[in-house]
């Protein structure tokens, strides 16, 4: 009876031991763009093909937390670079939980500080855990590897808006040859200043597709095969339906991470 | 047959209180009245019967007087301002505002606090409170001494007021406990991603509240919710964990170990109603067995509740979790035989389902009254999860010992921890994916006790069948639920 048990128990571990192996040898060695779904907020994760772990934005709570979970694998607690596209709580609060979690590298923010108390406990995290911050502005290049890089189109420097959200990060990101582009919560004001730099593969749609996010001469310029809107429950109309029509209109078809976290892969 | 007739006299008190509580109407000159027939029955005519009449009038009485007073109980003032220390911080990470409770200084009564998370709030920590502070006049608060709300006020902390030595005594325990938790979810959580840490630390020792909406309200479709709020079943796993590596002990070490420990299990998760039933219940089984007497599950379950109920009367009628508890463990005691009629043979694997059958069938009813919807999968998740648990509980302390001495082990032994998790996890999010997983229902008063009604017929039917084979389940499944 105990050697019948001992034999079971090795066998068990055994099981365990391979399943840790293989799913580490096999673990997908493909590009990937993850939208998560964190509610009413932006989160988005980039594995490149070499493994490394961008995360642009974190949401308005700790629920990137529980996607992050269902994305890295079990060992894995490094992200390589946080974006802050800007310091808005649906942008930002979610980070300050992830810094507490995982080990950030490095860390890229837009032009501006702001001084609302959850900006103040991630600047404190920062300076705690010691993470670099670089400030970037239009004109920047992320290289992330020969066939990844990132290119920073907003905000201009010394640019001045009463609005927040027009002094996000643009950023698009090519890969391989695809072009996805990251807008933030920027307005169709910015992108209509930015013009055909904008022209990319994959739309997110600026600031969870509210009235102003997008206008024709903008989407033009852009051009994209597929759109995708990060947007949860909320009492602010989002997203709005003159963009959905314009999507429509335009032959756009586009995704909502209301209803799960949507995924690209190159 | 004692054990009996206290049972009986237990129901009587039980079922005096929950009229108390419903009907609200004064009848202390009753009460009064069956406290002399009782005495004069017990001089004059001696007869045991009107002896135990007079007896179980006097219970119901008593019970009834309870619950009346209890529930008119009413809150007078309403301050301006209220300061002491905070006893308890509900942190959902997933939420934009937390709460947190403030207990008045030297009085037994609870402020509950709405704000933002600005500014961080600890357990200990002395506060003024000041704002639209409103009496909470409901007796599912006052059942916990919530005695007031406020939101969104102005906080101010302060020193440590002078303060006697019972109230001292009282935050430092707060304060030990909490630091305790803060201490091994911190460090399960640097190991595990979420929701896996959040699920470890739940079973371990409770805590729904980690988990996003999304999640929340899956657990909650399944019928698997249970296992975050520490319940019986972990009493039942730690009494039997550590019965088993105190075996060969003497009978005393063994006994008084497995007591201990349970009871500090009991005050380290909050002593919520669910573990304090099972922790008397484990004391009474424990000490039936020391002295050699049979256990009656069904005696110890009145005399727990009517401990328990004699101490806050409201929970009876307004606490979910103790009603919820009870209703398991009377479905194991009374269904358990029924249900066992289905599985010819007997072992540790037909005896959780036999349990997990059996405690569903008394409580889906209520759930379905209080939160309006059946979980049809519900049966399925339970057998599927429940057996994990106890090895989630396992390595989930391993884990954390673990940690203490290597962070780069524990993220070894944390894997085995990770897979559970993971199983857990991933069961419970197929099951509530299926189109089907539950039906949203009407359910009022009148149809919950139609059904427990049915319920008692078809178990009082069953009893000619259920008798030619008794089998009962082991003693210890009393515990569980």
């Amino acid at each position: 009876m105990q050697k019948r048990k001992k034999k079971i128990y090795t066998i068990i571990i055994l099981l365990l031991a391979n399943l840790f192996l293989s799913s580490y040898i096999f673990f997908d060695k493909n590009g990937e763009i993850a939208f998560l779904n964190v509610g009413q907020g932006d989160s988005e994760l980039i594995r490149t093909k070499e493994g490394q772990i961008v995360l642009i934005d974190g949401g308005p709570t700790a629920q990137v937390l529980e996607e992050l979970g269902k994305e890295l694998p079990y060992w894995d607690k490094t992200i390589d670079l946080v974006i802050l596209s800007h310091p808005h709580a649906d942008h930002l609060v979610g980070l300050n939980y992830v810094a507490k979690k995982y080990k950030i590298k490095k860390v890229i923010e837009g032009s501006k500080a702001s001084d609302t108390p959850e900006y103040k406990t991630w600047q404190n995290i920062k300076k705690q855990k010691n993470i670099p911050t670089v400030r970037l502005s239009k004109g920047s290049r992320i290289i992330l590897s020969k066939n990844e890089s990132m290119d920073v189109l907003w905000p201009e420097k010394n640019y001045d808006d009463k609005d927040l959200n027009n002094d996000s990060l643009v950023i698009n990101f090519t890969a391989e040859g695809k072009k996805y582009l990251f807008t933030g919560d920027a307005g169709s004001k910015v992108l209509e200043k930015i013009g055909e730099k904008l022209k990319a593969d994959y739309l997110k749609v600026p600031h969870h597709g509210s009235k102003t996010a997008l206008t024709q001469k903008a989407l033009s310029d852009i051009n994209p095969k597929k759109a995708i809107i990060e947007v949860g429950e909320n009492s602010y109309g989002h997203p709005a339906q003159s963009i959905l029509g314009l999507l429509k209109k335009n032959r756009i078809p586009y995704f909502l991470t209301l209803n799960g976290s949507q995924f690209l892969y190159y | 047959m004692k054990a009996k007739l206290l049972g009986i006299l237990l129901i009587g008190f039980l079922a005096g209180t929950a009229a108390g509580t419903f009907f609200n109407y004064d009848i202390s000159n009753f009460f009064i009245a069956a406290i002399a027939f009782f005495l004069v029955m017990s001089v004059a005519t001696k007869k045991w019967i009107h002896i135990f009449v007079s007896l179980a009038a006097i219970f119901i009485f008593a019970g009834f007087e309870m619950g009346c007073n209890a529930a008119n109980f009413k809150i007078k003032s309403e301050p301006t301002s209220i300061s002491g220390f905070i006893a308890k911080v509900d942190q959902n990470i997933y939420q934009k505002s937390i709460n947190f409770y403030v207990k008045e200084k030297e009085k037994d009564s609870y402020l509950e606090v709405r704000t933002g998370k600005d500014v961080e709030y600890k357990v200990g920590d002395y506060v003024l409170i000041s704002g639209n502070i409103t009496a909470a006049d409901l007796p599912k608060y006052k059942k916990d001494h919530i005695y007031y709300f406020v939101q969104y006020p102005e906080i101010r902390k302060i020193k440590k007021p002078n303060s006697g030595r019972y109230e001292n005594f009282l935050v430092k325990k707060a304060i030990l406990i909490n630091r305790l938790n803060e201490y091994i979810s911190d460090r399960i959580s640097a190991v595990l991603p979420q929701p896996h840490a959040a699920l470890s630390v739940g079973v371990l020792l409770g805590g729904s509240s980690a988990f996003s909406k999304d999640l929340s309200s899956k657990f909650s479709d399944t019928g698997i919710t249970h296992i975050l709020a520490v319940s019986g079943y972990n009493v039942m796993i730690i009494a039997t964990v550590l019965f088993k590596f105190l075996k060969k002990k003497p009978q005393k070490i063994k006994i008084w170990g497995a007591i201990f420990g349970v009871w500090v299990f009991a005050v380290l998760t909050g002593m919520s109603a669910s573990v304090v039933r099972a922790s008397i219940m484990a004391l009474v089984l424990i000490i039936a067995k020391l002295a050699g007497r049979d256990y009656y599950p069904f005696s110890s379950l009145m005399l727990t509740a009517s401990i328990m109920v004699f101490l806050n009367p409201l929970i009876l009628m307004y606490d979910l979790g103790f009603q919820l508890s009870f209703l398991a463990v009377l479905g194991i005691i009374y269904f358990g035989p029924l249900v066992g009629l289905m599985f010819k043979k007997r072992n540790i694997f037909t005896e959780i389902i036999i349990a997990t059958i059996s405690a569903q069938i008394l409580t889906m009813p209520l759930i379905a009254y209080y939160f309006g919807k059946v979980s049809i999968v519900s049966f399925a998740a339970n057998l599927l999860v429940l057996p994990a648990i106890p090895f989630l509980m396992l390595f989930s302390f391993i884990t954390f010992a673990v940690y203490l001495v290597s962070p780069f082990l524990a993220l070894g032994v944390g894997f085995f921890n990770w897979v559970l998790a993971e199983y857990v996890v991933k069961t419970i999010l197929y099951l509530s994916s299926l189109p089907w997983a539950k039906v949203n229902i009407e359910f009022g008063f009148t149809a919950l006790i139609v059904v427990y009604i049915l319920l008692i017929d078809i178990k009082i039917l069953s009893l000619r069948y259920a008798k030619k084979k008794k089998e009962n389940l082991h003693d210890y499944y009393s515990l569980a639920g």
